[in-house]
Formats: structure tokens, sequence, C-alpha cells
């Protein structure tokens, strides 16, 4: 009898154990896939010493290149890396026929076709994209493109306009042209309050019809490229020449209703201070249903007041000859942290008399629409949707990227490598956005992004 | 103590099959009843979902916003959108982005015979399946549900069964360990009593304190050997008159046995004589006739 009890009791522990958790476990394999070499290929690195970082981020690059030459350079680094040590290291590998275009990336990282570099003072375990400072690279060769780089510090000029002239007068020099021909497209990488004079200066060389994309570089730090130094304060620029197809988009990813919109009535540079004669802040409040109000009163802290607005954009419209319509997206965020002054803060400059509008967004719908930059910018340029670019780069708006959540970002790459058939691309986090409004000019505006596809290598 | 380890291995086997039988059959019924809820509420979500990105597909984009609210369901495992190549186009967790999904079996295996809901209860797992976009380039949707959750709370339901009947069986135990403790002790007092009785001692103490139906058994005891005291007494005395009268009986016998067997002895010399005489007579009427 003892023993119908004892081995009771032990069937009883073994049915309690027995049936442990056995779930089945998904682990990630590891991805697979060939190393098609082109004229274009992109490498990274997070290692803190910026001499390694550069050379293993070319290096890596060159594993996928069809050659040890490179043409064309874009490196970004993110902001508080030695931007100075960067360069001089990557003109040395590169040597001097290389046309380096870049600078910082905002804090947030650079995205390339391998996926978001990503910063942290606390990198994951095991996460290899991520560090505590990233420098991203593409590089390009090709016959059938011609590029050329060139920079300026503003502090060497009498003004930003001259600055930016200067340095897209000596892009087309180095890409071995005359001021006389235009080129396909400008790539722009400057720093902060200053994009609309650059924008002024280069197109008083090019003209308002040559397109212009490129972005504020990420900081502070701030810091662009130049020919062996690094920026502060400055522009580094890229031409391009080429017989193949361009195409290229530039837009926000916001809904726009124009119900509601007001005048601004009294501005300084880039801070907004009345709307309607009243104080901005409250007028976009009352836009916003008390939205700002409220979500103050329950928290006490900015930053949801910025995410907020991140995703309530003001915008203003421009209309072409034709009539068509360009919406220019500025990013507000109050002045004032504890909500006092009432001030709106947005990184364009928006001037007395304009009519701002209140857009809308989702981040479901920023992301989407970041993901089919590639195809609009193929069909712009009247490539097939499957065709493969040979050379392919973006802008991607610091604040757009930050309203989209954290769990969900590593999608973005994914996607644009899908719409962009894999070829290798790089895109900065940018503090601002400049892009071209086809009869209307060269704009700066926030919240953009902007992607170029360059020829069609049928691949 | 046997009774009390009779009664409690006789509880014991009821406890057991008890147990084992209403867990059994509220086990089968709440997973059973979970489960179909569960595949329920999936297929719900899955089916809407796979509408959601059919018709987002159509357009070029994704209900991102929809498909990351999955992650709050308290069973999900993964979702996935495979390409026709059968790659991982999208998913909730990045790292499987570009890997095959036939690579993760069973998640990544046909369901077959056209159906968009499989469960697996030894496996634990439930996954819903649907195929969208044109029909050369057939992408599909996949939602993995777990089912560990319903196994847990079976499991756990069970322990509690089992525990509660433990400690019924316990509480039961230490109440009859109790009862036969407060029932036995005078019946065990009893016992020995009776057996020192058996063995000729008078004297064992037995307890009268209690005012009950064991104290009346133990007075009546007690009486009933006093009883057998005083009749053990008598027949002792008894036997001692009649042991006295047996040998004042046996010397009076011896006397008279031996008056007889003297008289006997007479008569028996008388006799022998008369015999002889009587041979004698015989002799003579012979010897007379012959004369």
């Amino acid at each position: 009898m003892k023993n119908i009890i004892i081995i009771s009791l032990v069937i009883c522990l073994i049915a309690l154990s027995g049936c442990a958790e056995k779930g089945l476990e998904l682990v990630p394999k590891e991805k697979t896939g060939e190393n098609i070499l082109r004229d274009t290929c992109t490498g990274w690195s997070v290692k803190e010493n910026p001499g390694e970082a550069v050379k293993e981020a070319i290096d890596m690059c060159f594993e996928s290149k069809t050659s040890r030459d490179a043409k064309f350079a874009a490196i970004f680094i993110t902001h508080g890396s030695d931007a100075q040590a960067v360069i001089l290291k990557a003109r040395e590998i590169l040597g001097d026929n290389t046309q380096i275009y870049g600078g910082t990336s905002a804090q947030r990282g650079v995205i390339t076709d391998k996926g978001i570099l990503k910063i942290s003072d606390n990198p994951a375990e095991g996460a290899e994209m991520e560090g505590k400072r990233g420098i991203a690279v593409m590089l390009a060769s090709s016959d059938k493109i011609d590029f050329g780089a060139g920079s300026a510090n503003f502090k060497e000029f009498s003004s930003v306009q001259e600055a930016s002239k200067s340095a897209v007068l000596s892009a087309i020099e180095n890409a071995g042209k005359t001021k006389d021909e235009k080129p396909s497209l400008v790539l722009i990488t400057t720093s902060k309050e200053m994009e609309e004079e650059v924008l002024e200066g280069a197109e008083s060389v090019v003209g308002k019809d040559t397109v212009m994309l490129g972005g504020t570089a990420g900081g502070p730090p701030r810091a662009v490229f130049g020919r062996n130094e690094a920026y502060e304060e400055g522009v580094s620029m890229a031409v391009i020449y080429t017989a193949l197809p361009v195409g290229w988009y530039f837009e926000g990813g916001f809904d726009v209703s124009e119900k509601t919109s007001g005048i601004v009535t009294k501005v300084d540079m880039q801070t907004i201070y009345e709307i309607d004669n009243r104080p901005a802040l409250d007028v976009y409040d009352e836009w916003l249903g008390g939205e700002i109000t409220k979500v103050y009163a329950q928290l006490k802290t900015e930053r949801p007041i910025r995410d907020l607005m991140t995703l309530h954009p003001l915008y203003r419209k421009y209309k072409d000859e034709t009539g068509k319509e360009y919406n220019l997206f500025s990013h507000p965020w109050p002045k004032d942290p504890n909500m006092t002054e009432k001030e709106i803060m947005t990184s364009t400059k928006i001037k007395t008399g304009e009519r701002v509008y209140l857009s809308n967004g989702k981040w479901e719908t920023l992301l989407n629409r970041i993901s089919l930059l590639p195809l609009k910018a193929k069909t712009e340029g009247g490539m097939g949707s499957d065709s493969a670019a040979l050379f392919t780069m973006g802008y991607i708006c610091n604040g757009v990227y930050g309203a989209i959540p954290e769990s969900e970002r590593a999608k973005m790459p994914v996607l644009i490598n899908h719409a962009n058939n894999n070829v290798p691309f790089i895109a900065p986090f940018t503090s601002g956005e400049q892009g071209h409004l086809i009869g209307i000019g060269n704009k700066h505006g926030n919240l953009l992004t902007s992607f170029i596809e360059i020829g069609d290598t049928g691949k | 103590m046997r009774l009390f380890w009779k009664l409690f291995y006789s509880f014991f086997i009821f406890i057991l099959v008890a147990i084992a039988s209403f867990s059994y059959i509220s086990y089968s019924r709440q997973i059973s009843s979970s489960i179909e809820g569960i595949e329920s509420k999936y297929h719900a979500i899955g089916s809407l979902l796979a509408r959601e990105i059919e018709i987002n597909y159509l357009q070029g984009t994704w209900p991102f916003d929809s498909l990351k609210s999955l992650k709050g369901e308290n069973e999900f495992l993964f979702w996935w959108v495979i390409d026709e190549k059968g790659r991982i186009y999208l998913a909730d967790d990045e790292k499987f982005i570009g890997t095959y999904a036939r690579d993760y079996a069973p998640f990544g295996t046909e369901l077959g015979n056209g159906d968009d809901m499989l469960v697996d209860k030894k496996q634990q797992y439930g996954l819903f399946a649907k195929k969208f976009g044109p029909p050369d380039r057939k992408w599909e949707f996949r939602l993995g549900f777990s089912l560990q959750d319903v196994f847990k709370e079976a499991r756990a339901f069970i322990a509690i069964a089992i525990l509660i009947s433990l400690a019924t069986l316990a509480a039961f135990s230490l109440f009859i360990f109790y009862l036969m403790t407060r029932f036995l002790s005078p019946i065990s007092s009893l016992m020995k009593a009776t057996k020192e009785l058996s063995e000729g001692r008078m004297d064992y103490p037995v307890s009268l304190k209690k005012n009950d139906e064991f104290s009346e058994l133990a007075a009546s005891f007690v009486d009933m050997r006093k009883k057998i005291a005083t009749t053990s007494k008598k027949l002792e005395q008894t036997n001692k008159n009649l042991e006295k009268e047996v040998i004042r009986r046996t010397k009076q016998l011896d006397e008279k046995i031996d008056a007889l067997e003297r008289l006997n002895k007479l008569f028996v010399g008388r006799e022998s004589k008369m015999v002889e005489l009587k041979q004698e007579i015989s002799k003579l009427k012979e010897a007379g006739k012959k004369a």
C-alpha cells in the first residue's frame, strides 16, 4: 500500500513537471545572398577610432565593387565623430582623384542597403550595426557618370551665398566641366540655418531649374567635408553629369487638407512669434484642438509635445506656372520647453505674410512613403520598376525617422531595397532637407525625404 | 493504528481516483475550449489583416500599424509576409527578413488542403496563412500564435487540484489520526487490560475518567473483572474444600476397602475351604460308590 502511495505521488510530480514547457523555438537563420559586384558599393563601421572606422568601411565597400577605385565617395558620419580625422583618412585611402562629399548625419545613424547604422551609448550586445560612433560610405565608379565635389567654409567668405557659389563652381571644375555645362543634379550637405542662402548661391551659378537635392548636416556638432578638411559651418556639394536617365523624388509624407491655416504675422529667422497676430503656439494648439495644453498638463515634459508636433507639421504651398501645387513642410516645435513663451521654432525661414497650413501624418504613412521613394524616383526618371539603377542615394529627415516606432525602423532599408532592386544606396538622416520643386526652384524644408536613381544597368 | 492506516489508504485511493478523473475531464475540457477560442480569435485577426494587406499590396503599401498591434496579443508568436520565392520579405522581427520561411519548420511548411488554419496541440502552436497577390506572384501572410499559455494554465489548474487534494488528504489524515487517538486509546487500554486479565493479572489500571460509552465499557470491564476475581476466589475455596472432602472420603474408602479386603480374604479362605470340603465330599462320595 505504501508503495502505491509513493508511486502515485511520483506520478503526480512527473505529470506536473514532465509537461514542462516544450514550446517551439523560433531562431533566425543566417541570411544568404549572392554578392553581386557592382559599380557602386556601400560599407560601414562602428569602430571608435576614426582612422580604423574609415578603413573598415571602405574595405567592406570594395568587397562588392567591380574595381578598387572610386570616382566618387559619399561619406556620412554620426555627429560627434572626429570629422577631420575621417576626411584625412578617407583622402589617404582613396587618393586625390576621388570626389569626396558628405558630412554628419543626425544622431540616429545612417541608412544604407546593408541596414541602419545605429548609434547608442549602450549598444545592444551582438548588434552588428550598433555602436557609439558610426560611419557609412558609398563609393561609385562609372564611365557614364562624371562626378565633381566642392566645398566652402562659410567663415572664409563674405556671405553664405558667396561660399555656396564657390562650392558649386569648385565642384563643376572638379567634374571636368565648365560653368556653362549645367549638371544633371547637385547634391548638397550644408550646416544649419543657412540652407536658403546656400540654395540661392548655388542657383546663381546653375540656375533655378537645376535639380538640387540634399540635407542639413546632423548635429550639433555638425560638420561638412571639404577636400581635406571638415567645416563646422560650411557646405559640401557634389555635381553629377550624365546622359543616363536621372530620376528623383522629393516629398513629405503628410496628409494635407487645407482646412486649417493662418498668416505668419511676426517672425525672426526660424522663429515664428505670431500667426494671425496672435501668439503662434496658442494658434497652433487651437488647430490641434487643445492637445498641446492637455498633453503638457498631464506629462509636464516637452518630448511628447515635440512628437505630437512632428506629426502635425506646418506647410506652405507653392504653385508653378502651370498651376501645379507643391507643399513644403516645416517642422515645428515649441521654443520654450515649459510652454510659457509662445514662439514656435522651425528649421526653415518662413517669411512674414506667408500662409502656413496644418498637416497631419501617421508613422505608417511615413514609412510606406519612404519605402516607395525609389519606385517614384524611377518612374520620374522614366525607368521601369524592375530596373536596377547604377547610382542611388537618398536623404531622410531625422524627424520623420524619429516618428517611426523603433521596433518598425528596421523595415525601412528592407522596403527601400525591395523597391530599389537591392542596388547599394546611402541616405543620411538630416536636420532639414533641400529639394527641387519643378517650375519653382529649389527650396529648403523639413520632414521631407528624397531619393535619386541614375542609370539603368538592367541587372 | 491499523484501523487508521486502513482508513487512510482507502481515502487515499478514493482521492487519487477522484483527482485523476476530475483533472482529466477538466483538463481536456479547458484545453479544448481555450484552444477553440484562440483559434477563432486568430482566424478572425488573420483574415482581417490578410484582407488589409491585400488591399495595401495593390497600392504598394503595408498596414504596419495593424501589424504592429499584433504584438499586443497574448499568444502572438510572429507574423511574416513571404514573397513568391518563399523568402520572408517582412516580419515583426527584422532578423527574419531575408531568410527563407521553409527553414523554420513547422512554421514555414505548407498547410495543405487549402486550409488557412493549422493547430498543433502537441507542439502547442497555431498557424494562420493566407495567400495574396496576382496568380503568378503569390505572396503569403503568415501569423503564428502560441498555445503554451493554455497548457500552462491547465497545468496550473491540475497543480492546484493536486495540492488541494494533498492538503485535503493531509487534513483528513490528521483528523482521522486525532479520532483514532481519541477513540483507540481507551480501546488500546482495554485490550491491554484484557491481555493482562488473560494472563491472570487482575490489577491492570483502566482509565474511567471520561463520561462516555468507553468509560461505561471500561466500568463494565472492571466490574466484570471484579466478578471474575470474586468467582475465581470462590472457585479456589471450593476447590480447596473439595480437595479436603476428597481426601476424607478417600480415607474412608480406603478403610472400607481394607475391611472388605480382609473380609474378602476371609471369604476367600472359607471359599477355599469349602472347595476343599466339596472336593473331599466328592471324593468320599466317589469312594463310597465304589465301595
